[in-house]
Parts: structure tokens; C-alpha cells; sequence
């Protein structure tokens, strides 16, 4: 369980994040929405300590997340997916893969099983694995940043607008494996998007952050989320 | 000539292995160790108190030890005690610790240079063309060539070394894979001083270990380091090798003093044809 | 502030350095000769650390050529001593100069280097001079270096404590020079270019000749210490200007406290003093001596000024730590004698009738193979406000940067007030936008960290000022009266923007809100007819946003000329609610220009901000059921 309440944080002198809180429930889906600007990926970073919260809690699984270090909070169990990618460029896939995983020191079957996993999930990567990452198209590198994030085996995955720059069909080969990810009850997602259009069919709920807190919290149909960001952003 | 020849690049090697070290630091924390001469010449007193009790050949223990102590505490110091953000400061905190160390070396050892036998090689020498040379150059070398390939190698082939360079590169990237940067970092410093201290072994022999010993190495080492762009270990190394050659050539072909100037000509040349290196391609930044 | 109305205020500089001297050379008499020397030394460390920390943070350069000038003066004067029996009194100056011109020139040789880099290239420059030095045979005496004659004014021989005088007065006006240099409105500028080159040029700042001139007058005033030193030293020799002293320098300036003159004082002082005491550890002074340096950088990363200042706070009060201030600052404040319109240059023209106060005709922008701006035209009335909005990478700050320079056009041109003022040749270069009239707010503010509002709003003005760097040091009435109209204006711009807090305050005081003000008034001050604000609420809170859009349309009517106002923004509403005009931009390209309450029920508008891909694949589907 995500539990993010009264948050406050910002860069140097400006707050972005004015007191924001929502929780999400173990293995639930919901989209984060709203403008450039809004904060989306502030708080991402927040979550992920990149970003020092200057006010409120942020629990994860009941212990607070705020002050501990970013390799410890993946550590714990929380992945994030950068909206940068995160990649490391002049390694192949397999090696990103690898290093993703570096940290536990896992036996080499167990490295090995779980990179077979992940491949199973991503067979593009598969095909790939001894190429550089630079070499990969938008959509296979936002594939390996997902898969990097995957290979902890993490119980809350926190993807920061994966669908930038995309092709459509990528965009469906890209939904069809949250879908999958979304299955597994174990698991906690946080989708932080522009495109609602995209995001809804992967999402419970969502929650539209305008003005460093959260304004509105909507359920419905993809039509109804898409007035209410639109009354968000004004041109509607 | 070729006697010669092979003294200039044994000399090189060392202001390669300096700069392998220096560059190592910098990549990974954005800080310059001015005291890496230091560590070399305290390496070398260690070596020198080895020899005197055990079989040299067990000196490269403490000398590596030395140095990854020296790069721990290096590391702290920078990366926990100062608390400026002021590259400027950091640096003259280094000047500091190494004025420390010359003198430490000093009222604890006096300022006689003391011989020492070369690590593998004890005293002999070899006949090369129509001159000589001490087998240690040779091995010295040879040495700082396998090391600098062994640690590119390392870079880019285990699961570690991809990981400083991931952290150096984007530490928060490397963050977000769950990869400790500070322990990255910590890394970086002890293998930095570990080749100065490997190098303070190997030139021991040479030039004989006195405090001030390391003198304007490091700042040759800076040159090298220039050369290879300041991002890339075996270009640093190349650049060393260059450095030396020239040198020793120069003190055929022109004299001795203006032999001690290539490191600063090679050094203009750098800045004016080729300010990012030889072998980085890098931009250069500028404000 | 009333107070010093009594004293006249242009004396304030040249008294505060006399005053400073009076104290030092009554100290040095009071000396014996073997410590009158070490007090000559110290002075002249004095200098030397001074005019370096000015050059470091001041002008953000890091130079490892100190020794080389310092050297310079040093020799010069002894060989122009001992080869030609010039007088001091003629050799000084001319080696002051001529060692400045030196320094200019190694100004202009590492202009495009960057901070590492830089240091690189003044080492070399060192080393140049050491080789020069060492090859120098008999006229630089090679290694050995020279013995300078007994240094005489008009037949009267300098004893030690004539020169610790000579130097104590130097280093004295030094100190206040520089102090009073930083309050300056060229020590202003040398700081925002420190803290951004962009922003500098923006407000018609020369990096160029800033950085040369740095040079200059740091190679000057080592120059002068040198000449000093070297009757100090009583030899001059390679080694006490090489790189190891350098580095000691820069030891001095930065234990003392970058960015402080007061630690500069301090850092010799002490560092020089200490070992002294240590004098009976002889073996162990070198030891100590890193191990201060250490300690020291530990405790206080802003060096022994740092220490110096927490410690003074704490210990004088409030009312103490005032009078102190104001015995030492230069005496720039408002209620100085004001003239208006006298003194300033004449601000830049206004808009003209008819024609658009600014005009993209085709402008493409491509950099890195993609192109980042398309074919954009578009056109903003006078005296409109005029939003600019896109989603993320649409292109809108790039458009805004080829207007201001930062950024070159493929094709296209960007007229304003019907000038052309940039195409793909080129255009009006940045710092001279103001004079045209240009001026521009940044998308995170950048301020000049340790000064006031009033400076920071001050500086707006820069291009219309009239002193350098002696008359801003010296301060004359002339400049007093042209900063203190300055001052003027700078405090009706404030007003103007609705700044509330006291203009003397720090802006590190500031709130995020009270800093985007600040820039705006920065930016009017100057009374363009053009302001372009860079997404100007980006971190504000709701109310403080509305607030500052709201005093930009309550700004046209006030402004004494047609005030056109161009804001870059991601907050839709605010823009649709207190702009006239809209242009909107998605991917590089138009997507419309109209007015602000049409333009909201823009289905395109709407499709570029809630997603291209509902589109793509209505065209798709329609695509495909053509086919079928």
C-alpha cells in the first residue's frame, strides 16, 4: 500500500508539490494525470528519493519513505521508470539487464532466470540483448527501461510517461504488457501520463494533479477523464 | 638511443598510471586529486620499509594496501567532511593533505633518498642497442600497460566495473537500478590511488624514494591525462607513454632543461589543436 | 542614511583607504624591522590573494597564472632597475601597464575555454614564463635569477619600514577598491556573468570584454605587488614564481574565503602568521600548516571568512552589525542626489504605429539533425499581451531563444517593431537586445546571489550606465548621481511590479514569487517596448500566479510607452484569461494564432494538448475503411 500524504517538495526555491496525498491499494492500477508542469514526475522522483520531500509522508508498505536513500527505496521494493529512460547507453540490453540486478547478490541461476523472464515479456529485447542500448528504437528502449525496472521483481512500478515519442503500434505492443503487468496481484502501478486516451484502458482510476496538489480523483469512462482534464488544462 | 628511448617511456608510464588514477577520480566525483603524487611517494616508503624486512616481492602488498587505505580515506574526507560544493575548495583541501604527507614523509623518515631494488627485478640491468637500461623500466612497462588494459577491460566487462561506470555516468540512473552510487564513488578513489601507489612501487627503484619525489610527475600526469581527454584510461595512458617519449627524446635531440618543458609544449599544443583530447569525443564545454 | 549626507559622499572611498592606511602604517611602525619585513610580505600576499579572488569569484575564472605576473612585475622592475637605472617612480607604472596588457592578451587567447581548461591554459602560460626566465641568460640571471638594487625614491633609500608602509597603503586601497569594486555596476556585471553568461549578455553585458579586462587588471595589480616584492624578497628568482607558489596563492584565497575581501585579509594573514608560531615545530610546519588548511575547509567551506562572519553574527548585535556596514559600504544609497534623465544614456525607442511590435515570418530552427521550429509565422500586436503555449518540446522556448540570440535560424526571419532582428546569417547579437528596446525574464530566475534587490533590479540598466571599472570603483559624483538615478528607477520599476519587501534586502531572502517580480523589474526598468516572459508562473502558487499576470495587464496602462508583452506559459487558463492574444505551438509548427477567446474552443488546440494519437487513429480507422 502507497500512502502519500500532505507532500510538500520542490527544486532550490520552488515548490511544485503544494501538499499532495492519495494512497493507492495493494495491486491496484491508477494513472496520474495532468499538465506539463503539474508535478507528475516531481513526485515520481519524490517517491523514488531524488527529490528530498521538504514536508508531509510518503509510506510504502507502512514505513516512510522520506530521507532514505534512492538505491534503498528501490531496494525495498519500488521501481521507477524514468521518463529519461534511465538507460545505460554504451551497455548492451543484456548488460543493463544485468546491472539492474547487480545490486542483490543474486546467484548467477537466479540473474539468469530472471533475465529469461524478462524476456519471455519482451521477446524484441530477446532478439537484441548484445546490442547497445543507443542502438535501440524509442520503443525498444522504453521496453528495456520497463524490463530494467522489472527484473527487481518490485511490488510498486511507477512508469513516468512511457508513452512519449511512440509509434501507435508500439503504443499497443506497450499496453498490452501493462495489461499483463497489471495482472499479477502483486503488483502496485502508478501510470503518470498525458494521454489519457492511452493510459485509461490500463488504469482503475485516476488522479489528475493540477497546481501541486491533487484536484480531482476520476472513475468512469475514458470520456469522462478526458472532460475532466480538459477542464484542468482549460480548453474545454 | 633506443637506451634512451625506452628510459622516456618508462617514465611515461608512470605519469600514465598517475593519470589513469586521476582521471578514474575525476569521472566518477568531478574532483582532481592533487596529493596523487603524494600517495605514490608514500607507496614507495612503504615499499622501502618492506624490502628492508621481507623479500621485495612481497612489497606490492602493503604498496596496494597503502593505497586503498589512502583512497578510503580520500574518499571521506571529500565526499563526507568537506561540505562545499566549490570544485576550487575540495582541490586546495587535497593541496592541504598532500603538504601533509611531504612532510609526514619527511620528519618521519628524513629527506635522504633511499635506494631500493626494483619489485621483480632487484638491481640488473640490460644492454639495449648501445645503451642501458635497468630491467625494472622494462618490467615497469609492462606492468603499467597490463594494468591500465586489465582495468579498461574490467570497465567493460564485469558486472562491477559497468557499474561505476554507470554511476559515473548517470548517477541517477544508476540510483534507480538500485546501484549504491556512494559505494561506486568510495570504488573509484581506492582504485585511483591503488595504481598511484603501483606506480610509486615501480618508479621507486628509479629515481630513489625521498619526500618530495613526485615533484612535477603529477602535473605531467595531468598533461597525460589532457591528452586522453580527460574521459578515456587508455588514452591517458598512450598520452603518459607520449609524454615520456618525448621527453627522453628531447634530452638527445635538444638538452636536459628544455627537456623538463615538453610536458608543458605538449600541453599548449593540446589546448590549442585539440582542447578535448586525442581521444575522447567528448564536447567541450564552455562557460 | 541621513548621517552620511554630512560627509561628502564622493570622499567616502579615497577616505576609507586612507583611513585603512593610517591603521596599517601606524601598526607597521610599531614594528621592528625583522617583522616590518614579514608585514611587507603579507601585504603584498595581501594583494596578490585580492586581486585573484576577484578574478575567481568574482569573474568566475580560474587562473594558474598569478605566479607568472606577479614574476613579471618582479623582474621588470629589477632589471629595469639594474640594466637601465629607470627610477621606480617611472618603472612601476610602466610595468603595471604593460604587464596589464599582457594579461588582456592571455584574455583574449583562453576567451573560449572553460573552467578546467582554462586553469590548463594560464598553467602553460606560466611555464612559458618560467622558460623564459630560465633562458633568459644574463638578462633574466637563468636559474639564479637577480639581485635587485636598494629601491630608492629621489635619492632616498626605502628602509623595511618604509616598504612595509608603501605595501600596507597599497594593500589598504586595494581592500576598499575592491570592496567598492563589487558594489559597482561593473562588479555586478562581472558576478551575473558568473552566474550565467546568457543571462549577462541578455542585459547587455560584454562577456567578451569582461573577461579580457579581468585579465588585465588582475595581471595590473600582481604587477604591482611584484614590483614590490622583489625589494621585499631582496632576489628575484625562478622558483619564487612558479607553480608551487601559485598553488600556495590559491591556497591563501580560498582558506580566506572565496568570494570575500575580508577573507582575503584573513587568509594570509593567518596562514602566514601560524607557521610563524610553529616556528619552534620547524620540522612539523609544513604539517600543521596542510593540516590547517584542512581543519579550516572542514569547519567552514566558505573559509575563515565564513568562520569569521557566523561567529559575527552570533556575537555583535543587530544594531552593532549596522554601523559597521555602513562604515564600510561605498555609500550608494537611494537618497542620494537624483537627477532624472541626467546622466543615463537615452533608453532604447519605442514601438512605432502600424506595424507589429513583433513578427515570426517562416521561421524554421533545426539543430542536431531534428527540427525544432517549422516553417513559424506569426504575428503580435502592439501593445498586447500575447501567450505562447504548446505541450512539452513543442518548440516554444526555442522560438523565444532565436529571438533573443541563443539559438540560430535555418530560414526565416524575426522582425521587431518592424527591424529585422534576426535571420539566418545572423541578427542584433544578445547583449545588445536592450538597446533595441528587448528585454527578457529566464524560466528559473537568475539572480546575483549575495547582493540586494536593489542591485539585482539595478543592473537592468547596465547598458545605459556610464562608469568602467575605475569610475565605479573611485565614484565620483558624476557616477554617484548616475547610480543613484538608477537607483531611482530601479525602486519605480519594483514599485511598478508590486514588490513589497524593502529594496535593501538580500535576495536570498526572497520567496520564489518575490524573485520572479524581481526579474520582471529587472526587465523594466530599462522601459523596453518588448518584454519576453519565460514561463514566468512556473512554480508559483495559484494566487501569486494570478497576481503577477494580472499586474503585467495593469503594466501597459502605466507604462509611460506601448508596452508589448510576450509570455511563454503551460498554464492555459491563466493565459486564456489575462491574455489578448494567442499563438499556440505543437511539434515545432502553428497550430493557431488568434485571440485569447477564440482560441479556447480550438478543436485543434485541443487535440495537441490531449493527445495526437486520437487523432492518428481516427485517420487511421478512416484510412482503413477507405481501403476496405
Amino acid at each position: 500500500m502507497l500512502e502519500i500524504e500532505d507532500v510538500r517538495a520542490g527544486y532550490g526555491r520552488v515548490e511544485v508539490l503544494s501538499g499532495v496525498t492519495f494512497s493507492v491499494s495493494p495491486g491496484a492500477s491508477v494513472g496520474l494525470f495532468g499538465r506539463n508542469g503539474a508535478g507528475k514526475t516531481t513526485l515520481a522522483n519524490t517517491v523514488l528519493g531524488l527529490i528530498k520531500a521538504r514536508g508531509g509522508d510518503i509510506r510504502w508498505d507502512g514505513r516512510s519513505l522520506v530521507g532514505m536513500r534512492t538505491e534503498d527505496i528501490v531496494k525495498s521494493g519500488v521501481s521507477l521508470v524514468p521518463q529519461s529512460r534511465g538507460l545505460f547507453l554504451s551497455l548492451t540490453v543484456q548488460e543493463n539487464l544485468v546491472l539492474s540486478c547487480a545490486a542483490w547478490r543474486l546467484g548467477q541461476r537466479e540473474v539468469n532466470e530472471r533475465i529469461a523472464e524478462v524476456y519471455r515479456l519482451f521477446p524484441a529485447l530477446h532478439t537484441r540483448s548484445n546490442l547497445p542500448a543507443a542502438n535501440l528504437s524509442g520503443g525498444q528502449q522504453q521496453m528495456l527501461a520497463i524490463a530494467k525496472a522489472l527484473i527487481r521483481r518490485p511490488r510498486l512500478l511507477i512508469l513516468d510517461e512511457p508513452s512519449v515519442g511512440l509509434a501507435p503500434k508500439v503504443l499497443e505492443e506497450l499496453a498490452a504488457v501493462i495489461q499483463q503487468l497489471r495482472s499479477q496481484n502483486e503488483l502496485t502501478v502508478i501510470l503518470v501520463e498525458q494521454n489519457i486516451k492511452w493510459s485509461w484502458s490500463m488504469v482503475d482510476e485516476g488522479f489528475i494533479l493540477e497546481q501541486g496538489r491533487i484536484a480531482e480523483n476520476v472513475r468512469g469512462t475514458v470520456q469522462d477523464a478526458e472532460m475532466a482534464m480538459a477542464r484542468h488544462l482549460g480548453v474545454g | 638511443m633506443l637506451a634512451i628511448a625506452i628510459s622516456g617511456l618508462a617514465s611515461g608510464a608512470i605519469y600514465g598510471l598517475l593519470a589513469v588514477g586521476v582521471v578514474l577520480i575525476y569521472r566518477s566525483t568531478k574532483l582532481v586529486n592533487f596529493a596523487q603524487g603524494e600517495v605514490l611517494m608514500l607507496a614507495a616508503y612503504v615499499y622501502w620499509l618492506t624490502e628492508q624486512r621481507f623479500d621485495r616481492l612481497w612489497g606490492v602488498v602493503p604498496v596496494i594496501v597503502v593505497g586503498v587505505i589512502l583512497g578510503g580515506l580520500f574518499f571521506v574526507v571529500t565526499h563526507y567532511l568537506i561540505r562545499s560544493t566549490d570544485d576550487l575548495t575540495v582541490v586546495v583541501a587535497t593541496l592541504g593533505i598532500s603538504l601533509m604527507m611531504i612532510n609526514f614523509a619527511q620528519f618521519t623518515w628524513g629527506g635522504t633518498a633511499r635506494r631500493v631494488p626494483g619489485w621483480l627485478t632487484g638491481d640488473e640491468n640490460v644492454r639495449v642497442g648501445d645503451g642501458v637500461v635497468s630491467m625494472n623500466s622494462l618490467v615497469l612497462i609492462a606492468i603499467a600497460v597490463l594494468a591500465t588494459v586489465a582495468l579498461d577491460q574490467w570497465f567493460k566487462r564485469t558486472v562491477l566495473g559497468q557499474a561505476v561506470r554507470a554511476a559515473a555516468e548517470s548517477p541517477e540512473s544508476a540510483a534507480l537500478s538500485g546501484l549504491s552510487v556512494r559505494r561506486m564513488r568510495a570504488i573509484s578513489w581506492v582504485i585511483g590511488c591503488a595504481f598511484a601507489a603501483l606506480s610509486g612501487l615501480l618508479l621507486a627503484p628509479e629515481i630513489n624514494v625521498y619526500p618530495h619525489m613526485a615533484g612535477t610527475i603529477l602535473f605531467s600526469g595531468f598533461v597525460a591525462a589532457a591528452i586522453g581527454g580527460f574521459g578515456n584510461i587508455l588514452g591517458a595512458l598512450v598520452g603518459g607513454l607520449f609524454i615520456g617519449l618525448m621527453e627522453g627524446l628531447s634530452t638527445v635531440v635538444v638538452d636536459a632543461e628544455l627537456a623538463r618543458l615538453v610536458p608543458f609544449a605538449l600541453l599548449l599544443a593540446v589546448l590549442l589543436f585539440r582542447p578535448t583530447g586525442l581521444f575522447s569525443g567528448r564536447a567541450l564545454r564552455s562557460v | 542614511m541621513s548621517g552620511s549626507s554630512r560627509f561628502p559622499s564622493f570622499l567616502r572611498v579615497p577616505a576609507q583607504g586612507l583611513a585603512l592606511s593610517a591603521v596599517a602604517a601606524l601598526v607597521v611602525v610599531l614594528l621592528d624591522p625583522f617583522q616590518q619585513v614579514f608585514a611587507a610580505r603579507v601585504a603584498i600576499l595581501i594583494i596578490v590573494a585580492i586581486s585573484l579572488n576577484l578574478l575567481i569569484s568574482g569573474a568566475g575564472l580560474l587562473s594558474l597564472a598569478g605566479g607568472a605576473f606577479l614574476g613579471m612585475g618582479a623582474y621588470s622592475v629589477t632589471i629595469a632597475a639594474q640594466q637601465f637605472s629607470w627610477p621606480l617612480v617611472v618603472s612601476i607604472p610602466v610595468v603595471v601597464v604593460v604587464t596589464g596588457l599582457i594579461g588582456w592578451v592571455l584574455g583574449i587567447v583562453s576567451i573560449r575555454v572553460s573552467h578546467f581548461y582554462l586553469a590548463l591554459t594560464t598553467l602553460g602560460f606560466l611555464t612559458l614564463f618560467q622558460v623564459v626566465l630560465r633562458y633568459g641568460g644574463d638578462v633574466t640571471g637563468a636559474s639564479y635569477g637577480l639581485v635587485p638594487p636598494l629601491p630608492q625614491v629621489f635619492g632616498y633609500t626605502l628602509r623595511a619600514q618604509d616598504l612595509a608602509i608603501v605595501a600596507a597603503l597599497v594593500a589598504s586601497f586595494g581592500v576598499v577598491f575592491a570592496r567598492s569594486f563589487l558594489d559597482s555596476r561593473t562588479g555586478l556585471a562581472w558576478r551575473l556573468m558568473r552566474e550565467s553568461t546568457v543571462a549577462a549578455e541578455s542585459f547587455g553585458v560584454n562577456v567578451t570584454l569582461i573577461r579580457t579586462s579581468a585579465f588585465a587588471w588582475t595581471a595590473a595589480a600582481l604587477a604591482l605587488a611584484g614590483s614590490l616584492y622583489a625589494f621585499v624578497l631582496g632576489a628575484v628568482t625562478p622558483d619564487s614564481f612558479n607553480l608551487t607558489r601559485t598553488i600556495d596563492q590559491l591556497v591563501y584565497v580560498v582558506v580566506g574565503g572565496l568570494g570575500s575581501v575580508a577573507g582575503s585579509v584573513l587568509g594570509p594573514l593567518v596562514l602566514e602568521t601560524i607557521p610563524e608560531v610553529f616556528r619552534g615545530l620547524e620540522n612539523y610546519r609544513e604539517f600543521f600548516f596542510g593540516a590547517l588548511v584542512l581543519v579550516i575547509l572542514i569547519a567552514s567551506p566558505r573559509g575563515l571568512a565564513g568562520l569569521l562572519s557566523d561567529a559575527w553574527q552570533r556575537i555583535a548585535s543587530p544594531r552593532v552589525r549596522a554601523a559597521v556596514r555602513k562604515l564600510g559600504d561605498s555609500g550608494l544609497t537611494i537618497g542620494g542626489q537624483a537627477d532624472p534623465g541626467v546622466l543615463l544614456e537615452p533608453l532604447p525607442l519605442g514601438a512605432l504605429d502600424g506595424v507589429a511590435a513583433v513578427e515570426y515570418r517562416g521561421v524554421t530552427i533545426a539543430y542536431g539533425g531534428n527540427v525544432a521550429v517549422d516553417d513559424l509565422s506569426f504575428v503580435v500586436r502592439p501593445g498586447t499581451i500575447h501567450g505562447v503555449i504548446g505541450p512539452n518540446g513543442a518548440g516554444k522556448t526555442t522560438a523565444l531563444n532565436a529571438l533573443t540570440g541563443q539559438v540560430g535560424l535555418v530560414s526565416g526571419q524575426i522582425l521587431v517593431n518592424g527591424e529585422v532582428v534576426r535571420s539566418p546569417g545572423g541578427g542584433v547579437p544578445t547583449r545588445k537586445l536592450l538597446r533595441h528596446g528587448i528585454a527578457r525574464t529566464f524560466q528559473t530566475p537568475i539572480v546575483i546571489p549575495d547582493r540586494t534587490v536593489l542591485e539585482n533590479v539595478k543592473i537592468g540598466l547596465y547598458p545605459f550606465g556610464k562608469s568602467g571599472i575605475i569610475g565605479g570603483t573611485l565614484k565620483p559624483p558624476r557616477v554617484r548621481r548616475s547610480e543613484a538615478e538608477a537607483a531611482r528607477r530601479a525602486v519605480a520599476a519594483l514599485e511598478l511590479v508590486g514588490f513589497e519587501r524593502e529594496v535593501s534586502a538580500p535576495v536570498s531572502q526572497l520567496s520564489f514569487g518575490e524573485l520572479r517580480k524581481l526579474e520582471i523589474a529587472r526587465a523594466l526598468v530599462s522601459e523596453p517596448s518588448v518584454l519576453l516572459l519565460d514561463e514566468p508562473t512556473s512554480g508559483l502558487e495559484p494566487e501569486v500566479a494570478s497576481e503577477i499576470l494580472s499586474m503585467l495587464r495593469g503594466l501597459q496602462a502605466k507604462a509611460s510607452r506601448p508596452l508589448t508583452i510576450i509570455i511563454v506559459e503551460h498554464n492555459v487558463p491563466l493565459i486564456l484569461r489575462y491574455c489578448d492574444d494567442v499563438t499556440a505551438i505543437a511539434e515545432g509548427t502553428l497550430v493557431a494564432s488568434e485571440s485569447a477567446a477564440t482560441i479556447r474552443h480550438n478543436p485543434e488546440v485541443r487535440r495537441s494538448y490531449l493527445g495526437e494519437q486520437f487523432e492518428m487513429e481516427e485517420l487511421e480507422r478512416e484510412e482503413s475503411q477507405r481501403h476496405a
